[in-house]
């Protein structure tokens, strides 16, 4: 585990703490903070993944790139 | 209690700046050539658009947020992959990256390093609209 795997244990674990202590506004900031970091996360181990095959000087896949975009624009603009 | 509220309102979006970047970071730092850049920026949008549609499809999600991605995804795409009912017919950043990865003169690399840039202000948009359907509840 990373130490981002480490901060949203801590951060989910001490938002369900507030919230059983009572204080529900605490407990919610850090649970939208945790959401957020973990959805984050997603785009940014893509970005990730493209570094490291620049780095390895891995061919430009364009067409697959291309193909997730019409996939993914076509499944959001159909939702 | 004024303390308590500055640092709720700062630490999410300082904590998305220091943490969230740092994959897309390197991934713009690696790209040294003008063709590998549009490479980025379209990989870039591929993973907003994903991240964008897997959140229109959870059930919670407000209409109100579903409409401002879609809307977001309506204005960035064609900067990305182009637009073929354009007359003439915008070209997408992987036919400008082809055209000068072949030619390598002046001509194509201002075509392309513009169409980046344009690109770039339009992903703003995307980045900015994906940023607020995260913190929606």
């Amino acid at each position: 585990m990373n130490w981002l795997s480490y901060a949203l244990i801590a951060l989910r674990s001490s938002s369900l703490a507030l919230s059983i202590n009572g204080r529900a506004v605490e407990g919610n900031t850090l649970a939208a903070l945790a959401n957020a970091l973990e959805s984050g996360r997603d785009v940014d181990n893509h970005m990730a993944a493209v570094a490291e095959a620049l780095k390895r000087g891995d061919a430009a896949d364009w067409q697959g790139v291309l193909n997730a975009i019409e996939a993914d624009s076509a499944r959001l603009q159909n939702s | 209690m004024l303390r308590k509220q500055i640092r709720n309102y700062l630490l999410l979006p300082i904590a998305l700046l220091l943490v969230a970047c740092a994959g897309t970071r390197s991934a713009y730092q690696y790209a040294d050539t003008l063709d590998k850049k549009a490479y980025v920026v379209t990989q870039h949008y591929a993973s907003l658009v994903h991240e964008a549609a897997d959140i229109a499809a959870l059930p919670g999600t407000p209409q109100a947020v579903k409409d401002s991605l879609k809307a977001a995804d309506k204005s960035v795409k064609p900067f990305i992959v182009g637009d073929p009912t354009k007359v003439p017919p915008v070209p997408g950043l992987s036919d400008l990256a082809a055209s000068f990865k072949a030619t390598r003169d002046a001509k194509t690399e201002a075509e392309l390093q513009a169409a980046i840039d344009k690109a770039l202000v339009e992903l703003s948009t995307l980045v900015n609209a994906v940023n607020a359907a995260r913190k929606s509840p």
